[in-house]
């Protein structure tokens, strides 16, 4: 479908046009900043609705937020919409929880890793209306209803459940391509057809009212609401001066007067429907990672008919798509302050997946997709994030772009996905999945995959620590508190490799169990008091069955929730150290290295010391070494955890499912982990994602890719991450871009899920530590998304830097 | 002639991204009959095995105790005044027991004797790479065809394996090996380290007739595009304009078609301490890129491809 040929060799890694230079600039110097508007109006809406169905109060809410909100054009946007009152504004989501901000009011604005500025008359607004919600918002509603054994095991476990209460639903795709073909007006129009066929005398029926009077309240709000970008863009157009502009201003009127309430006519009309639905839908309840779904699969059709009736050129789409970049780019969460250590560097991942194959099998590859590698790499912004799917017959051009891509970009856009594991594992997983829904997924979050405007996930990030189950596990005692931990007995009670792992698997099961009550009342509290009923409105099948997203109305999934599992490499080597100097060599005693694990390898009054037992632990077999003996242990242990999740089913026919993808989890818990077998010592951070532990992988990347692609990919079915860091100069010949590119396809034909590179060198990112003001546009990939380097916090910026350097 | 035959190896490398067509696994072998001024292999030079020393890696007897010194039975280790391990090369008979004591990797032996099949499973490892990419296996060293039958036996064992051979070597050796060797090559690539015999001889310590009188035969046997000829470039030393054109000109004589200019670097200096040897390039730089651009004209003016970055 390209009508090029060849790669383009050197992107411009600038905006393409002033207009996007200047965009740009005046998004890199805007401060992150809290907007209490929409508090204060959701606070508002509650106390006046509080004898309503929860349905029906959010949907007032949101309607109120759409009609009352102030909204604002930038001199030179071409693309507009807002998520909050003012250029890189964020607003609170006090129904949910925001109350962590209590204590951190203060600090907010000047604190080390993300700051939000919040002015003094804001912070009032925010105590009144925390006044309303600290009893009423979503935590508690969850809290109230998890059980008291649940809440005491996970501070033990340290499950990090934080961010599925802080926002609705996330780790998902809306149905953005349903708008732009249809219009949000066949979807009221649905929801109208639905409320006249119900028969009110059936319960089940009469039970769908309120939902689909929610879905009509919400979806004429936002078709209202780009009803107001276009009355502001006319005023401006009023009175501005310069006649160019002026036309600018009359199109986006013109085009929020069509959109997104009619069918998308042109490019321009569909560029501009993904700004405002994904806008609209984080303004209803802010979940994380909400994805644009396949752009390049459905914009296409509009390219394809305006680049032939010479309606737009490249360039000009283009310029389209990097002003719907910065649009995209200004969402985002505030988060509390812990944890901003775990994801650090105003994260959001947004997903935008490009190439893959047609619902038909057919590669999908198209020029939107070649398009949005440029805009990728001209704007150098940290979201949102393109991601690569990658099928056998991709083409090698396509591959090769996305290489010279990553390479512009440094940063680790796009991630690389493999449809050849992750199509089959879907079909495996997701109940009555269909071949060409599989085939059609989009990817979401770090490496989750999703079903655009179908479902699935919905609830986002859900983080064990493998460091801490370790620590159980050795230990036999819950090592905060001291008390003993059931059935298990620590490392001593082991007089062989069948008692170490028979100590892993029941810790396992323990802690499976407790992760998933601990998800439950989460689900609860959302489906019965936060529906959203206008991301349901955009899932199918809500509308049709007249319910919410997760009430029984997505398609797929009706609620999928993932164990992030953190420190797959710590645990490995550890117990690949253990199995090694206590059972096959006999070189440490099991008390001896117990005792050095207690004293951190410091006490030197042993025989052998500390630090020799530590030499001893790190000299062990390590993962990433194409090692069987460590690398084999890695992948059982993994299936065991698999399998001890996938006992729990979060639908009819349907596990736990795990992902390895872990954000930068890695560094906070392994603060809080003691010193552990493989030498690591206490506080240090535990692998990260499904990469080696920092700087053990030592055989080169074709060792630590056999290793990775050695565990079962296809099993974690919402996916795995591989970090891996490249130096740029070898990239430079034509020979090395083609290797690098095999390397890729080797990974993949190995069954690896997912593969990210930072291609930077180690100096420049000191010397960025040294002058951040020089290196603001420098942009790294931390995990599963990507950052500007200079705001993250100094511990990551460190961990990066260690990161074993591939040269290539 | 079997899977047993064995051979001094003192490195697998995989994953070699710049010794051949694809992703490639580099076997080194020990033992070289040159002595190149730049060499970056140091510890390639001599035959058997020797002790590498890392000096900076020593932590020091008060923090570790010095097992090394304890366990050398030959006395060749003592610690000096800064109570960091000394190794008296003329003692050391390379048992290698100091190595084995040493927990920071400051001692480690090069150099092992590796049987075909040993070789071979290393190799093997990365075949998914190599499918993929079109890489395969090269054997350089040190210099293979100082161990001709090992060199054979694993190049054959590759093939019959259905991997993609490639060799390096400098061409000092006698015809028949050469010839041996090259029925299971692929893909050869033939150092050529200066035009003159007699400079030849200064900077490597051996004439370059017989490498010359081979590159002569090579033809015989494979074919031109089955062929790299490689010159260094050393400023001050070899790859002048004027060397380069006089190679140049006799290889096109000769009918090789490809050639590829390899740039100077300082990467192995650091290691010659190692080994206890002297370095004697001390303060020769790199070839700019510059410099690097006017030679790879002067080669593609007489007609010949310059490899670099295509293979």
């Amino acid at each position: 479908m390209s009508t090029e040929t060849g790669i383009r060799e050197e992107t411009k890694l600038c905006p393409s046009t002033p207009r996007t230079k200047q965009l740009k600039k005046a998004y890199m110097e805007a401060k992150p900043n809290i907007c209490l508007e929409r508090s204060v109006l959701v606070t508002e809406s509650y106390k006046s609705t509080e004898a309503l169905p929860p349905v029906l109060r959010q949907a007032l809410a949101f309607d109120k937020v759409l009609t009352e909100m102030p909204i604002w054009i930038q001199d030179g946007e071409l693309v507009v919409s807002n998520i909050a009152s003012r250029p890189r504004g964020i607003f609170l989501f006090p129904e949910y929880d925001d109350l962590w901000l209590r204590k951190e009011l203060d600090t907010v604005s000047t604190r080390p890793a993300d700051p939000w500025l919040l002015n003094e008359e804001d912070k009032e607004k925010w105590r009144n209306c925390a006044e309303y919600w600290q009893r009423r918002n979503l935590a508690a509603v969850a809290d109230a209803l998890t059980l008291d054994e649940v809440k005491a095991a996970q501070r033990v476990l340290f499950i990090d459940i934080s961010m599925g209460k802080q926002g609705g639903i996330g780790h998902i795709a809306p149905d953005i391509e349903g708008v732009i073909r249809h219009g949000l007006n066949a979807y009221i129009e649905a929801a109208e057809n639905h409320i006249q066929s119900l028969d009110h005398t059936d319960p089940e029926d009469y039970a769908k009212l309120p939902f689909l009077k929610a879905v009509l309240i919400s979806d004429r709000a936002v078709v209202k609401w780009a009803g107001r970008f276009a009355a502001l863009a006319r005023e401006k157009a009023a009175m501005e001066g310069d006649p160019v502009r002026r036309q600018e201003l009359e199109q986006i009127a013109e085009t929020c007067d069509w959109v997104p309430a009619k069918p998308a006519r042109t490019f321009r009309e569909a560029v501009q429907v993904v700004a405002l639905i994904m806008a609209s839908v984080q303004i209803e309840s802010n979940g994380v990672s909400i994805g644009t779904g396949r752009l390049d699969q459905y914009c296409y059709p509009f390219y394809e008919r305006d680049m032939r009736e010479g309606v737009i050129t490249r360039d000009g789409a283009l310029e389209l798509l990097e002003c719907l970049w910065l649009k995209i780019a200004e969402s985002n969460r505030v988060v509390s302050a812990r944890s901003t250590y775990v994801h650090t560097g105003y994260p959001f991942w947004i997903q935008v997946p490009i190439g893959g194959q047609t619902p038909d099998g057919y590669d999908a590859t198209n020029d939107v997709s070649y398009l949005l590698l440029d805009v990728s790499s001209n704007m150098q912004l940290h979201e949102p994030t393109v991601s690569a799917r990658i099928h056998k017959k991709t083409p090698d051009r396509f591959l090769m772009q996305c290489c010279q891509a990553i390479k512009s970009h440094g940063g680790g856009h796009p991630a690389l996905f493999n449809d050849e594991v992750i199509i089959p594992s879907q079909l495996a997983y997701v109940p009555g999945m269909t071949k060409e829904d599989a085939y059609d997924y989009c990817i979401i979050g770090c490496s989750e995959i999703s079903f655009a405007g179908k479902g699935t996930e919905g609830i986002p990030y859900h983080a064990v620590s493998l460091g801490r189950l370790l620590e159980l596990m050795l230990q036999g005692k819950d090592p905060v508190t001291g008390m003993p931990v059931e059935h298990v007995g620590g490392m001593l009670a082991w007089e062989n490799f069948d008692d170490m792992m028979r100590a892993y698997r029941e810790q396992v099961r323990r802690c499976a169990r407790i992760m998933f009550l601990q998800i439950l009342p989460l689900v609860e509290a959302h489906n019965k008091h936060r529906p959203c009923p206008y991301l349901s409105s955009l899932t199918i099948d809500c509308i049709r069955r007249g319910r919410s997203y997760f009430d029984g109305g997505a398609l797929y999934g009706n609620w999928v929730v993932n164990a992030c599992i953190v420190g797959i490499a710590t645990l490995a080597n550890s117990l690949a150290a253990v199995r090694k100097l206590v059972f096959d060599d006999r070189s440490v005693s099991m008390a001896q290295l117990k005792h050095a694990l207690e004293t951190n390898f410091e006490d030197t009054s042993t025989s052998p010391t500390g630090p020799e037992i530590q030499d001893m632990c790190m000299g062990a077999p390590k993962y990433g070494n194409d090692e069987p003996y460590v690398d084999n242990l890695a992948k059982d242990c993994l299936n065991i955890l698999v399998k001890e999740l996938r006992r729990y089913e979060t639908m009819p026919g349907q596990g736990y499912g795990a992902t390895i993808s872990p954000v930068a989890a890695h560094i906070t818990y392994g603060v809080i982990c003691g010193a552990t077998p493989d030498g690591r010592k206490a506080g240090t951070p535990l692998s990260d994602a499904c990469s080696p532990a920092q700087g053990t992988d030592v055989n080169g990347p074709t060792a630590t890719i056999k290793s990775v692609a050695n565990l079962e990919h296809i099993n974690l079915v919402q996916g795995t991450i591989f970090n891996m860091k490249m130096h740029p100069g070898p990239l430079g010949t034509r020979a090395g871009m083609v290797k690098w590119a095999d390397l890729i396809r080797t990974y993949f034909d190995l069954g690896g899920w997912e593969i990210q590179f930072n291609v930077v060198d180690a100096d420049t990112l000191k010397a960025a530590q040294k002058e951040p003001e020089k290196y603001r546009d420098l942009v790294v990939r931390v995990v599963g998304y990507s950052a500007f380097f200079v705001e993250l916090d100094q511990a990551v910026q460190d961990d990066i830097i260690r990161r074993t350097e591939h040269g290539i | 002639m079997t899977g047993k035959t064995t051979g001094q190896v003192f490195n697998i490398q995989r994953y070699s991204i710049h010794d051949g067509a694809g992703i490639r696994t580099l076997v080194f072998l020990k033992g070289c009959p040159f002595r190149c001024l730049w060499c970056s292999n140091p510890e390639s030079q001599k035959a058997g095995p020797e002790l590498g020393y890392i000096e900076s890696r020593c932590v020091g007897a008060v923090s570790c105790g010095a097992p090394c010194v304890a366990v050398c039975a030959a006395g060749a280790l003592s610690l000096n005044a800064e109570d960091r391990a000394v190794v008296d090369r003329q003692g050391c008979d390379v048992c290698g027991k100091c190595a084995g004591a040493c927990r920071k990797g400051a001692l480690k032996v090069v150099g092992r004797e590796m049987m075909v099949d040993e070789v071979m499973a290393e190799v093997e490892k990365d075949r998914a790479f190599y499918r993929r990419s079109g890489g395969g296996m090269t054997v350089g060293g040190g210099e293979p065809l100082a161990q001709p039958e090992f060199t054979a036996v694993l190049l054959k064992a590759a093939q019959d394996a259905f991997l993609h051979t490639a060799l390096e070597t400098c061409g000092h050796a006698p015809w028949r090996h050469l010839e041996a060797v090259l029925r299971h090559v692929d893909q050869l690539q033939f150092d050529l380290k200066h035009p003159d015999p007699v400079r030849h001889r200064e900077l490597t310590g051996q004439s370059n007739e017989l490498a010359l009188s081979n590159l002569e035969r090579v033809l015989s046997v494979k074919a031109p595009g089955d062929v790299i000829i490689r010159f260094p470039v050393v400023p001050g030393y070899t790859g002048e304009i004027e060397d380069i054109q006089d190679m140049a000109r006799f290889v096109v004589r000769l009918g090789f078609t490809q050639v590829e200019l390899v740039p100077y670097h300082m990467l192995g200096a650091s290691k010659y301490a190692q080994y206890g040897m002297v370095y004697r390039l001390d303060g020769c730089v790199p070839p700019s890129e510059t410099v690097m651009a006017g030679l790879r004209r002067t080669v593609e003016d007489l007609g010949l491809a310059e490899m670099t970055g295509r293979i």
